[in-house]
């Protein structure tokens, strides 16, 4: 009897439901893999390979040889020779690969259609179980939990405001969100752009030059460069202030790059 | 790295890196001013920019 066989002719059967999900989710800032056990996920898998084998035996309404994938599958060799022909073999096999090749590739193309229609409907913002993307993604593109459903603002530009901790003590980052790096459903660092500096507390000196901390933020400085990078690893806390422009792209455009003469 | 969807207002905007710095410091300052009625009102030579928070029930 061999079980090696027979485990990697069900994996195979398996692979369909496994290259639907990695269509439907694969991509840039995706989600990270399943949160489920092994045993959890052979069973899902299972189940679903069973529905869409079921559907293609239908629809390729040809005689399949059940008799030699219960054979194989079960690992029982013996006599196999007495059987079957190695021409009815080779010719069985050639069959299978075919059709796995098959049910694989439609399987794929199927993902990538539900992953259009699921971006075109907004069900992966919707539903937990048809979701693209990370965690991250969905909270730095301005969706919103308003009733159980996430709605996305419609914004112009995102001001973020990062808490980290450095050696010279607490500080407030502030920038534009400019881009980030997630790796699963982790964020590793984000990149800020027109980026200022603040204490978290403003240090204060009485007259005997003794220093205590108010429980105000400091001064804001520019910190010169284009981009920051901070690790996610020392922020502490994010606070994100998504903005819009009352003005147009034109008027926006004919505007000097300059400080401005007054803030209101 | 994911770059984060901005619209085209502003794109536009930062691509003027004075300016825009300045907008982020405004914000900075500005406190609540962002999610008042009125929002932000900078004067840029002779020209206005008005900066609001956005509106989740706008989309």
């Amino acid at each position: 009897m061999n079980i090696a066989l027979g485990a990697v002719i069900i994996f195979i059967l398996l692979i369909p439901s496994i290259a639907f999900y990695i269509s439907y989710t694969s991509g840039r800032h995706t989600k990270g893999g399943l949160k489920i056990s092994f045993l959890d996920g052979l069973l899902a898998s299972a189940i679903v390979s069973l529905i869409i084998h079921s559907i293609a035996i239908w629809v390729v309404g040809k005689e399949i040889r059940f008799d030699i994938l219960l054979k194989m599958t079960g690992g029982e060799l013996k006599d196999l020779e007495n059987k079957l022909t190695n021409a009815e073999l080779t010719k069985s096999v050639k069959q299978f690969a075919r059709y796995n090749f098959a049910v694989c590739l439609i399987m794929i193309v199927l993902g990538q259609l539900a992953r259009v229609i699921s971006v075109w409907t907004s069900w992966h913002s919707d539903f937990e179980v048809l979701r693209i993307h990370n965690k991250w993604w969905y909270l730095f593109e301005g969706y919103t939990e308003i009733n159980d459903r996430f709605i996305k603002r419609d914004f112009d530009g995102v001001v973020v405001d990062l808490v980290v901790d450095t050696t010279n003590g607490t500080m407030i980052y502030t920038g534009t969100l400019e881009s980030y790096v997630c790796s699963g459903e982790d964020l590793d660092r984000i990149y800020i752009s027109e980026a200022w500096r603040r204490e978290l507390k403003k240090e204060m000196v009485d007259d005997k030059g003794e220093k205590s901390f108010e429980n105000k933020p400091g001064r804001a400085k520019r910190i010169p460069g284009d981009t920051l990078m901070i690790p996610y690893t020392q922020i502490k806390n994010m606070n994100l202030r998504f903005f819009s422009l009352e003005e147009g792209v034109s008027e926006i455009e004919q505007l000097p790059d300059k400080n401005p003469d007054s803030v209101e | 790295m994911t770059k984060v969807k901005i619209s085209s207002k502003g794109k536009a905007l930062y691509k003027k890196k004075v300016l825009s710095a300045a907008v982020v410091k405004a914000i900075v300052d500005g406190g609540d001013k962002l999610y008042s009625d009125k929002g932000i009102v900078m004067h840029v030579g002779g020209k206005t920019l008005t900066i609001k928070g956005s509106d989740v029930a706008k989309s």
